[in-house]
């Protein structure tokens, strides 16, 4: 019976990094699900207020200071680190496509973590980048 | 003692998964919610979108020429919001779309294509009791405001797409009330096919290539013949080589000087008449779009292109006629003025007949029946 003792804390003890593993990469999938999804709602906003004039009788469309804050109003919970629209053909017009292109550097919170786990290929930070399109008003 | 610790020991798995699944699941939740909430906030929107065009290109024309017409007689001095046509079309078919998508559970639709008609009709009633010689109705000539009312309306659709769509964890999310997620989108309808003409004058003569073509029903009182008399006469030359439309100095006005006389005719028209001048700039933001070029760098379209292409499509046309009417008849002068402000509009068919021809026809009896002669833009 004496040598079972400790046998649980042992068990724990191996199986916790497993644990936490998992956690890590659940907790990060999570994240990371997330905050794709918020970019591409950042950049379907900022697309959508590119492409919609803000007068239509001058034809005059967004600036690039109100894409980027639409971009990181779209995001919600986190400010895009680049913004960048590009027009076709340049400059904006009616009828024209308009595209725009927001990224996200984001460090995960369980990289530390995920590296000691995985030696260091899984962790760290992640660029999120995504590309939205639609045809100018 | 031993058996005490040993029980002690059990569980300790159960205490870790008590700490560590709440965890997962709620991470699990996050991303699931995150993913969820984007997913049907983009399709919200795009009903939204979708729903916002096709209302507002389905508007039907208000006609202050009816001023006793349903439409008008639901206008309130305050410009109320009226429910047209165009939101039961839009209404209906989106209804289907989002019970079919699953995101949208209810589509609300609001058209105020006139909040502007009430106070356009009383400026026009202003602007009757200042001028002179009002037994005779000048106004009725100088701005035909009836029939141009169909470009003078500022038509906006509102439509709001919402879901109850409630993920879970979505208040970490979103900071907007729980449980609704909500789309807006305005689209304002504008021309798909309009022409200008210029303004003739009573006394002038129309030749084209040899053919004159008189006009008839001069009228005391009259600075020119009202667009839907003259159409038809005009039209006759369409099919006279070098008289057509875009040919004929006397049906057709290159781009730039007809987007400058619409300023023209604006900034002459009296104060009282204001509502007027702002919906000819209206007027003309859409003639500006029909005529510039298209983005993918061809030519703009002339002005029988366009009538070509509402005949290809079964489409209508509207023609205005603006300008500065040089008449020295006794009404100008009585008023005042010797160039006097015209604007007018007619609604007309265009036909490609049997042998390919196109053509233009009379006006319509009423703007009531034209057929795509919109499209829409957002605007918001």
């Amino acid at each position: 019976m004496s040598r079972e003792r400790g046998g649980a804390a042992v068990e724990f003890a191996l199986a916790l990094p497993i644990v936490l593993g998992i956690v890590g990469m659940v907790v990060t999938g999570a994240l990371a699900f997330t905050m794709n999804a918020l970019l591409l709602r950042g950049a379907e906003h900022a697309t959508r207020v590119a492409a919609v004039p803000t007068d239509l009788a001058t034809r005059t469309y967004a600036t690039d200071a109100q894409v980027a804050q639409a971009a990181a109003d779209g995001a919600i919970l986190f400010i895009p680190t680049a913004v960048q629209r590009v027009c076709s053909p340049s400059p904006c017009r009616g009828g024209g496509r308009v595209g725009v292109t927001v990224s996200y550097v984001w460090t995960n919170p369980a990289a530390g973590l995920l590296s000691a786990m995985t030696g260091g290929g899984f962790g760290g930070s992640y660029t999120f980048t995504t590309t939205t399109r639609r045809v100018v008003e | 003692m031993r058996g005490s610790m040993h029980t002690d020991e059990r569980g300790g798995i159960a205490v870790l998964a008590g700490v560590l699944l709440p965890a997962l699941l709620a991470f699990s939740a996050l991303g699931f919610a995150g993913l969820t909430m984007a997913g049907g906030e983009r399709e919200l929107q795009r009903a939204a979108d979708a729903g916002a065009l096709a209302a507002a290109a389905q508007l039907p024309l208000a006609d202050l020429g009816g001023i006793t017409s349903p439409v008008l007689s639901d206008l309130s001095p305050s410009g109320a919001t009226v429910q047209m046509g165009g939101c039961a079309v839009v209404e209906m078919n989106l209804q289907e779309a989002a019970l079919t998508s699953g995101f949208a559970d209810t589509v609300t639709c609001s058209a105020s294509p006139v909040a502007y008609t009430g106070n356009l009709a009383t400026a026009l009633q202003q602007g009757l009791g200042v001028l002179p010689l009002t037994g005779l109705h000048p106004l009725n000539r100088v701005v035909d405001v009836p029939a141009l009312l169909p470009s003078i309306a500022k038509p906006h659709v509102t439509v709001t797409a919402g879901s109850d769509l409630d993920p879970p964890l979505r208040g970490l999310l979103s900071p907007s009330a729980p449980g609704r997620l909500e789309a807006t989108a305005i689209a304002r309808r504008r021309f798909k096919n309009a022409v200008l003409a210029p303004v003739i004058d009573v006394d002038d003569t129309v030749i084209c290539q040899g053919n004159i073509i008189g006009l008839l029903g001069v009228t005391v009182g009259t600075f020119t013949e009202p667009l839907r008399n003259i159409l038809g006469d005009l039209s006759l030359l369409n099919n006279v080589t070098g008289c057509r439309f875009d040919a004929n100095p006397a049906l057709a006005v290159p781009r730039d000087p007809a987007l400058t006389t619409l300023d023209t005719v604006a900034a002459a028209l009296p104060t009282q008449l204001r509502p007027v001048a702002d919906a000819l700039r209206e007027l003309r933001i859409d003639l500006a779009d029909l005529y510039d070029p298209p983005p993918d760098g061809s030519a703009a379209p002339t002005q029988w292109e366009i009538i070509e292409s509402a005949a290809a499509n079964n489409e209508d046309v509207l023609v205005v006629m603006a300008g500065l009417s040089s008449s020295s008849s006794l009404l100008s002068s009585l008023l005042g003025a010797t160039r006097i402000p015209v604007v007018d509009g007619v609604v007309v068919p265009a036909t490609t007949l049997l042998d390919g021809t196109v053509t233009v026809s009379d006006a319509l009896p009423s703007v009531l029946a034209a057929r795509g002669l919109f499209r829409a833009t957002l605007v918001r």
